[in-house]
């Protein structure tokens, strides 16, 4: 659906991109994750056709995004700071939408602003920031796009608000196949909602997966053996990370659940649990394995 | 999904009514108080005495201020969106091509300044006939004052839009726009009268034409209400429109969006305006020092400092901070180029300085004090070159030795020598040097002493004496004296003695400043115009002619008319009783100073009347006295003074 490949950004000060290539499928929501100064802003901005890649192509539905308004038409981009006409209404709002998105369901807009209860009359910057947001959202919901860009969107929504959110979201990836790019550069905000994540440090990509398959693949494991623990075993471990605690061993490993349980079982362990892991583990094991300091990617 | 392909979004239209309609009201409102309210406002009498050259002298002031910021003003409102970085985001994630934003933007924004207009006219031409405005000007006048002021105000917002594209920053973008439509008329200023430090001889007034402000369209407008402007003008700026709106949208095309809240969006365009401020400042600097005091050292300081003040300013635009570091490195590197540049001039390597035509290539030749005598004999249709073979052969000579003694006054305001060589294959050279004339007396004497430059000169060799038809002779005083000659005859007789006085007259006659016996004036028939002249002391010829036909009494001040003069040395009198005194309060003055010199023989008064004069230098101040409240004052040099009067002052 959105194929992003090699693409380069470089321009005076803002944040460049380097040789970044994503591929992300119809139906699914990916979450870009990076400390501030990465370069999501500047990623996003490229594959919702504001900026033009120095390098490099994107190409949504092998279709070029920059320049090209019929299919901008399905694209909507939330930006970290939700913009607005300056003095408009919401209802004013809705009516440069309805004109430049086809898809635009006006039913859909009444019915997301009774939902959060909004005066659609009221000047839109008299709004608080959070409620901004929100109006944010109801636009960009009812212009029904294909392909959702949404830029730190979950900053200054109150945690209902944010469920709320998540799950229109999800109703629309469900219902109509829409694709989702998230920037955050908080991994529990989006971990929820994303079946892909990458991760994006000083404009380059240094991580990308799966979630669904990351999970399933990777499992913390405390064992315990009567005297040392057989090294035979250790060696036809694929150990992500591994530390001991007394006579306690507890190790990050790859694998499939079934077959590491029987393989370890083998060697007749006093102890044996799989323990629950977090996402934000996983990025942290495999990121020190790729040699980066996870402080100071996500904060 | 189909697009749809309405080249007019209606939304977006609402959207620029909204941000910039009130800058048509305003508009709309400033006009209509210049106009047609100002039109009404006129009583029967105010008409009367209302001198109307064209729609622009009604409140003019008005007209050009609201002509020069109106379109400024809608352009960077009308753009607004490029300026603002979320705003422009936003903008540009919409499903729309950045032509059809641009066209969209663009000529709504010429449709709401034409409106306003448009509907100023319609009000005009509503008023015409129930206010009887034909009284005042044509319909014609009503035409090319809406021609005028639609290409005016497309030409100063596409300006407007063309910056906007390129700048990142509103005030930018105004600043810049104004900037842009000086610019042609400010470098060809700056750089002329700088090259004319540089080479000697060169006339910057030469390139400095009177037609010089149509160069800036800005400039043009502001003399709008009496300057004509020409179809060459209407099509230069015309096309010049054109050029900008295709400039304006290629530039909007490939802008880089990112660059919001740059000053300059190009980061190409950075280092040209960078160097682009620093030259021109130089060019300023150069320009204020060289006219306060024109010697090198000024010059030099003045370059340094201007370009120094302009690196600055540019910096510190480019960097929107007035807390800059200098940054050595690019000042050096502009200083060398320019000292190398100043160098290659100086090495004068077109031989600019040394050239003088070969006398074979020459047609005619032309020398007078300055360009502006040049410019003169050209508007009033008289002989402009010498073509006697004598005389091209003395400016040339003149010119030889100019340049080879090397010895310039170069001082401000001194009388300069402007030549210009009209040469056998049309081309023209044009020379100006500042010298001490005293020093090229011989040839500048032996020139203006010849019959041709006499003939070229004097306007009355011109005039076909058929074609006069009053001659007004008024006597130099301040009693009325006047003699007009209306007959045809006489009036040929006189210019014929008058003809002959010229010629004959030598270069110290026509050179010295005494005081003319009477003012001539020359009324040529069936026309406003007049041929003016001045009856010399030494012009034996008119005075025997007036003799002959006795009308000296009245057509001259005569030693019988003043029953006494008080003569005193300048010296003598407070020097502020010069500035705006009457001269009564000099008569006052003079007839209570203990040492001034009363004289009533009627010789001794004949003899001042024939050598008074006026300059500076001048020792003597006379103040005759007709009678009893009725004076003149004039002056006398001291080495025209007689024994009597010198003695009379060296003994007080």
């Amino acid at each position: 659906m959105i194929k992003i490949s090699n693409v380069r950004k470089e321009f005076q000060e803002i944040e460049a991109i380097e040789n970044v290539s994503i591929h992300v499928n119809k139906g699914s929501i990916y979450g870009l994750l990076g400390s501030n100064g990465a370069g999501k802003t500047t990623l996003l901005k490229m594959i919702a056709g504001i900026y033009e890649q120095s390098e490099g192509s994107i190409l949504i539905d092998g279709r070029v995004v920059y320049e090209n308004p019929s299919l901008k038409q399905e694209i909507i981009i939330i930006q970290d700071t939700p913009f607005f006409i300056p003095q408009y209404t919401l209802k004013q709002m809705g009516k440069v939408y309805r004109s430049f998105y086809p898809n635009w369901s006006e039913e859909r807009f009444k019915q997301l602003a009774a939902d959060f209860n909004l005066d659609v009359t009221k000047k839109i910057h008299k709004f608080s920031k959070g409620i901004q947001r929100q109006a944010a959202f109801i636009l960009a919901l009812s212009a029904q796009p294909s392909v959702l860009i949404l830029d730190e969107p979950m900053d200054g929504l109150d945690p209902v608000m944010r469920k709320k959110v998540k799950s229109l979201i999800f109703e629309d990836v469900a219902d109509r196949e829409m694709s989702v790019l998230i920037s955050s550069h908080n991994l529990k905000e989006v971990e929820d909602i994303c079946d892909h994540v990458g991760i994006l440090h000083k404009g380059k990509m240094i991580l990308e997966r799966d979630l669904d398959d990351l999970k399933s693949d990777t499992h913390k494991i405390q064992l315990a053996f009567k005297g040392e623990i057989p090294q035979q075993l250790i060696s036809s471990l694929d150990i992500v990370h591994q530390e001991k605690r007394g006579s306690i061993f507890i190790c990050i490993v790859k694998g499939l659940e079934e077959e590491l349980l029987t393989k370890i079982q083998a060697y007749h362990p006093v102890i044996l649990d799989i323990l629950p892991l977090t996402l934000e583990e996983i990025f942290l094991y495999e990121m020190e394995d790729a040699g980066y300091a996870v402080q100071n990617i996500l904060d | 999904m189909p697009y749809k392909t309405s080249l007019i979004n209606k939304e977006l239209q609402k959207l620029i009514f909204r941000s910039v309609g009130w800058i048509s009201i305003l508009q709309f409102a400033g006009l209509f108080f210049a106009l047609p309210l100002q039109l009404m406002a006129f009583t029967e009498e105010e008409r009367q005495y209302l001198f109307i050259d064209n729609l622009f002298s009604f409140q003019q002031g008005v007209q050009i201020v609201f002509t020069m910021g109106i379109p400024v003003l809608m352009a960077i409102f009308l753009f607004r969106f490029l300026q603002v970085r979320q705003y422009s985001d936003y903008v540009h994630g919409l499903p729309i091509t950045r032509k059809a934003l641009f066209h969209q933007y663009t000529i709504t924004g010429i449709l709401y300044l034409i409106l306003p207009l448009v509907f100023i006219t319609l009000i005009l031409l509503a008023m015409y006939e129930p206010f009887q405005l034909e009284e005042l000007f044509s319909l014609n006048d009503v035409g090319s004052w809406i021609l005028i002021m639609l290409l005016f105000h497309i030409l100063f917002f596409l300006m407007g839009v063309f910056i906007g594209t390129i700048s990142g920053i509103s005030a930018v973008q105004g600043a810049l726009t104004y900037i842009g439509l000086l610019l042609p008329l400010g470098m060809l200023m700056l750089i002329t009268t700088n090259l004319s430090y540089f080479l000697t001889g060169f006339s910057a007034d030469y390139i400095l034409d009177t037609k010089l402000e149509r160069f800036s369209p800005l400039v043009l407008f502001a003399q709008i209400s009496y300057i004509e402007v020409d179809s060459l003008e209407l099509i230069l700026y015309s096309s010049t429109a054109v050029c900008l709106y295709i400039l304006a949208l290629f530039s909007y095309v490939k802008r880089p969006i990112e660059a919001v809240s740059h000053a300059l969006v190009y980061p190409f365009l950075k280092p040209v305006f960078k160097y682009g401020v620093t030259f021109c400042m130089m060019l300023l600097g150069g320009l204020y020092c060289g006219e306060i005091q024109q010697m090198t050292s000024w010059i030099v300081a003045g370059y340094v400092i201007g370009a120094i003040i302009g690196y600055v300013i540019a910096e510190m635009v480019l960097q929107k901070s007035w807390r800059i570091t200098f940054q050595v490195k690019g000042f050096l590197i502009f200083a060398i180029v320019m000292v190398g540049a100043a160098v290659l001039f100086k090495l004068d390597l077109t031989q600019f300085e040394k050239r003088i035509p070969a006398y074979d290539d020459i047609q005619g030749v032309h020398l007078s004090e300055s360009y502006y005598y040049y410019q003169d004999s050209l508007e009033n249709e008289m002989p402009v070159f010498l073509k006697e073979a004598d005389n091209i052969e003395a400016v040339r000579e003149l010119h030889e030795n100019i340049i080879k003694n090397r010895d310039y006054t170069g001082v401000g305001h001194e009388p300069t020598v402007y030549m210009t060589y009209l040469l056998k294959n049309g081309e023209k050279v044009v020379r100006s040097y500042q010298v001490d004339l005293n020093q090229y007396e011989t040839y500048i004497k032996k020139i203006e002493e010849s019959q041709e430059y006499k003939t070229n000169t004097n306007s009355i060799f011109q005039a076909d004496p058929e074609n006069v038809s009053e001659l007004i002779i008024d006597a130099n005083g301040t009693l009325p004296k006047r003699t007009s000659i209306t007959d045809n005859n006489e009036i040929q007789e006189a210019m014929r003695a008058l003809k002959e006085d010229i010629q004959s007259a030598s270069y110290e006659n026509m050179t010295s400043s005494k005081e003319p016996i009477a003012f001539i004036e020359l009324r040529i028939k069936d026309s406003d115009n007049s041929i003016y002249m001045e009856w010399k002391t030494y012009d034996q010829h008119f005075k025997n002619w007036i003799q002959d036909h006795d009308l000296l009494e009245q057509s001259r001040i005569t030693a019988e008319d003043i029953q006494y003069a008080y003569i005193l040395k300048k010296e003598m009198i407070p020097e502020e009783l010069w500035l705006g005194y009457t001269y009564s309060d000099i008569f006052k003055e003079m007839a209570k100073h203990e040492n001034a010199l009363k004289l009533t023989d009627k010789q001794d008064i004949d003899f001042l009347l024939n050598n008074a004069s006026y300059s500076p230098q001048n020792e003597y101040v006379i103040c005759y006295v007709y009678a009893e409240g009725k004076y003149d004052v004039k002056e006398l040099a001291g080495k025209d003074a007689p024994a009597s009067i010198v003695r009379h002052f060296e003994h007080n």
